[in-house]
């Protein structure tokens, strides 16, 4: 079973992603910030990340670039999961690496699970 | 004539918020040749300059103990992709520079900078002419393998040898730099060949007085023109600045003696020095120089604005606070104009005494006498106020929007799963109480997105990057996003374009703002069965876009204020309640931006038509910070 980790401090965002990601068949692994994202991340070996980029202790953009440190974590699919738009912080990931960067409140859920069975190769 | 600021009057302005200050350690402090030392620091990671830039320097230590900022500014020698920050000093009596002498290696100082070079690195190249320690600027130049055909003659008097011959020597080597170097008094002959061969091209002069009027002389006699000549510190004490100089003082009368500093204000009382009086006392800062820049003058507020003593600024250059901003700055923005006669007004930042920056709206005016530039008058409006207002502004819009969209996401995904039937059988009554709050919600998102944009605009950071773009693919797949509105309504839609287009250069993401918005206006206010035509055609040298509908068209009343931000049309307002009177401003921004145009014509009960033209060449690119979503 292809495993989803949710990096993502919102307790109601994360519930409702873990109900639809499970239901769609897919296992789920969660953290609440950019530390214990990473943790889990390079414990887990995870199949996509879903990442939130304002957070408490560690923010999105400082994990994935700590994560684009790690052999493994260079190549894992990232999906850039945010509400905001127009951060320098997003800029400058962009520059760790190719992924998908999503407006949350502009998409669908339904359209959401699109993405990441597209990238699971699903 | 004045030339006037520019629209985006802040927004191409540096972010200022971060103070360019950097306490680095000495690395080694080396006396070279008698009374020249070279100081050499650990170049800060992001501390950019570029060739023949200049940074303060200040000691902690001493300025803590004098309670004051105690600094002098130095050009940087090294090169631009050195690891260190080199200072040539020529040791003098001051006792700040007595203190730069004892620095040792471990040893700390603060620099703030790097700022501007009268010095001007252009491809096309340069003659440069050092004495003594006046090479520091041009040797930063030569190490950063600076492109075009630069020369460099360099005097050194026998007391104080060149210490960096064979460097020199190799550079020339290397780069192709030509290379003339004398110990002797600069003559007639040294120049000879430079001038033949590099006829035309800038000529920068930079050492001691004694050495600036003296080669300036020479190169008069030789015919160069005073105008092709540049200085730094030392402008010549020639025949020609004399003349200008007593026409000032002539000009001047009286003044030219009372207004120095130190004079007291009672002796200004007099009615005739009423004139005087005010412009000493206006709240904005008032400076008068020479025409080589150096002041002559300089009222209360600009005591106040700079930090400096009116004391501190006589027979300086305003490049004491200014020179920060890139050099081409200067040139393009100010120089150009003003040699020519034309007064200039441009917002600037510049640096205080204390170091801290402000942004001021500055205003130089030349003072002409038979056709002569004697002077110039220069004026600063303090607006960092102003600017750090409008930050926190859109800095609120922004955080706002963020705060905002994550409990619409919230509410979005939750409602969402619900009426998929996730969560079991819902009835039909449930379902519309479900699809109503999803449209309300869906309308906070558009508005939040529209507001985010609107920001950006005003605040000009957003960027329009053109790629190759097929306008014609772009159309399709906007109208298939609104797929569900036209089917709702059953609008008709027609297509004409022009296959002859082909790619060109837009940004997609701002033509598709443009394009939806216009084309969800004309379905939305166009009644049922209604039909909505969009083409791409060429006009002239001009992609024209044109987007018709059959709708209920603009009120002739409405139509001058149709772009306005947040208006709305009477018949709208009834048409559709939810709409946020954002769009057609951001469609109207966006093309005034990019180089195109957008207008309409309408009528009402009969229809309205947008029309939009590019340029074929594509759209303008606009650098900025922000993408507008």
């Amino acid at each position: 079973m292809k495993k989803v980790l949710i990096i993502e401090d919102e307790p109601s965002l994360v519930a409702i992603l873990t109900e639809k990601i499970t239901s769609e068949g897919f296992e789920v692994l969660k953290a609440g910030d950019g530390k214990e994202g990473l943790d889990k991340a390079l414990l887990g070996h995870p199949d996509l990340i879903l990442l939130d980029i304002i957070m408490p202790k560690m923010d999105g953009v400082t994990m994935l670039t700590k994560l684009r440190e790690d052999e493994w974590g260079k190549k894992v699919p990232v999906v850039i999961l945010t509400n905001l738009s127009d951060d320098d912080m997003v800029s400058k990931s962009i520059q760790n690496g190719v992924f998908d960067y999503l407006v949350k409140a502009d998409w669908k859920i339904e359209d959401l699970i699109d993405i990441i069975k597209r990238k699971l190769g699903e | 004539m004045i030339d006037e600021p520019s629209k985006s009057l802040l927004s191409n302005l540096p972010d200022i918020t971060h103070e360019p200050r950097f306490r680095v350690s000495v690395l080694a402090n080396t006396e070279i040749v008698p009374n020249v030392i070279i100081l050499s620091l650990k170049r800060p990671s992001a501390f950019d300059f570029t060739q023949g830039q200049y940074v303060w320097l200040i000691l902690p230590k001493r300025s803590e103990q004098l309670g004051v900022i105690d600094r002098k500014a130095y050009s940087i020698s090294s090169g631009v992709q050195s690891d260190t920050l080199d200072f040539l000093i020529h040791i003098t009596n001051s006792e700040y520079v007595s203190e730069l002498k004892m620095l040792k290696y471990g040893d700390e100082i603060d620099i703030i900078g790097p700022m501007g070079s009268a010095f001007i690195p252009s491809d096309k190249g340069a003659i440069m002419i050092s004495g003594g320690t006046g090479i520091a600027p041009f040797l930063s130049i030569l190490r950063s393998k600076t492109t075009g055909d630069f020369s460099l003659l360099a005097y050194f008097s026998r007391e104080r040898p060149l210490h960096n011959k064979q460097e020199l020597l190799d550079l020339s080597n290397k780069y192709g730099y030509k290379i003339f170097l004398s110990e002797d008094k600069p003559k007639d002959s040294d120049f000879d060949s430079f001038i033949k061969i590099t006829g035309g091209k800038s000529i920068f002069i930079s050492g001691p007085q004694g050495f600036v009027d003296f080669v300036a002389s020479l190169l008069v006699k030789l015919g160069i023109k005073s105008e092709e000549m540049f200085f730094e510190a030392n402008y010549p004490n020639n025949e020609e600045n004399k003349r200008n100089r007593n026409m000032l003082i002539d000009l001047m009368g009286v003044y030219s003696d009372r207004i120095k500093p130190g004079k007291s204000e009672k002796e200004f009382s007099k009615i005739d020095d009423l004139f005087f009086q005010v412009s000493k006392q206006t709240s904005n800062h008032v400076i008068l120089t020479d025409h080589n820049g150096i002041i002559l003058f300089a009222n209360n507020a600009a005591e106040q604005m700079t930090g400096y003593t009116f004391n501190e600024m006589m027979g300086q250059t305003a490049r004491l606070w200014g020179g920060i901003m890139p050099i081409s700055f200067y040139k393009k923005q100010f120089w150009f104009s003003l040699k020519n006669g034309i007064a200039v007004k441009k917002p600037v930042i510049n640096r205080r005494r204390d170091g801290n920056l402000y942004t001021a709206i500055t205003t130089i005016t030349p003072i002409l006498q038979g056709g002569i530039i004697i002077a110039y008058v220069a004026t600063e409006e303090n607006i960092t106020t102003m600017r750090e207002v409008d930050r926190a502004k859109t800095e609120f819009v922004s955080l706002a929007s963020h705060q905002l969209r994550t409990p619409l996401t919230t509410i979005r995904w939750y409602s969402e799963m619900i009426l998929n039937g996730d969560t079991g059988e819902i009835n039909d009554k449930q379902k519309k109480f479900l699809e109503e709050i999803n449209k309300g919600n869906q309308r906070m998102v558009d508005l939040v997105d529209a507001l985010l944009n609107v920001s950006r605009i005003e605040m000009g950071t957003f960027v329009i990057e053109p790629v190759l773009t097929d306008l014609k693919e772009l159309a399709k797949s906007v109208l298939d996003d609104l797929k569900p509105q036209i089917q709702k309504k059953s609008t008709i839609i027609k297509e004409n374009y022009d296959g002859s287009i082909g790619k060109i250069n837009i940004d997609p993401k701002m033509m598709r703002i443009v394009l939806l918005n216009l084309l969800s206006n004309a379905v939305k206010y166009t009644p049922e069965k209604g039909t909505v035509t969009v083409s791409i055609e060429k006009k002239d040298k001009d992609i024209l876009i044109k987007v018709a509908d059959t709708g209920y068209g603009i009120p002739l009343s409405s139509q001058p204020k149709i772009f306005t931000k947040l208006y709305r049309a009477d018949n709208a307002r009834e048409k559709d309640p939810d709409g946020n009177g954002l769009g057609l401003y951001i469609v109207k921004s966006v093309m005034d931006n990019s180089g195109g145009k957008v207008w309409f014509e309408s009528q009402e009960g009969k229809g309205t038509t947008f029309y939009v033209t590019l340029p074929e060449t594509g759209m303008k690119s606009k650098t900025g910070t922000k993408q507008l979503t």
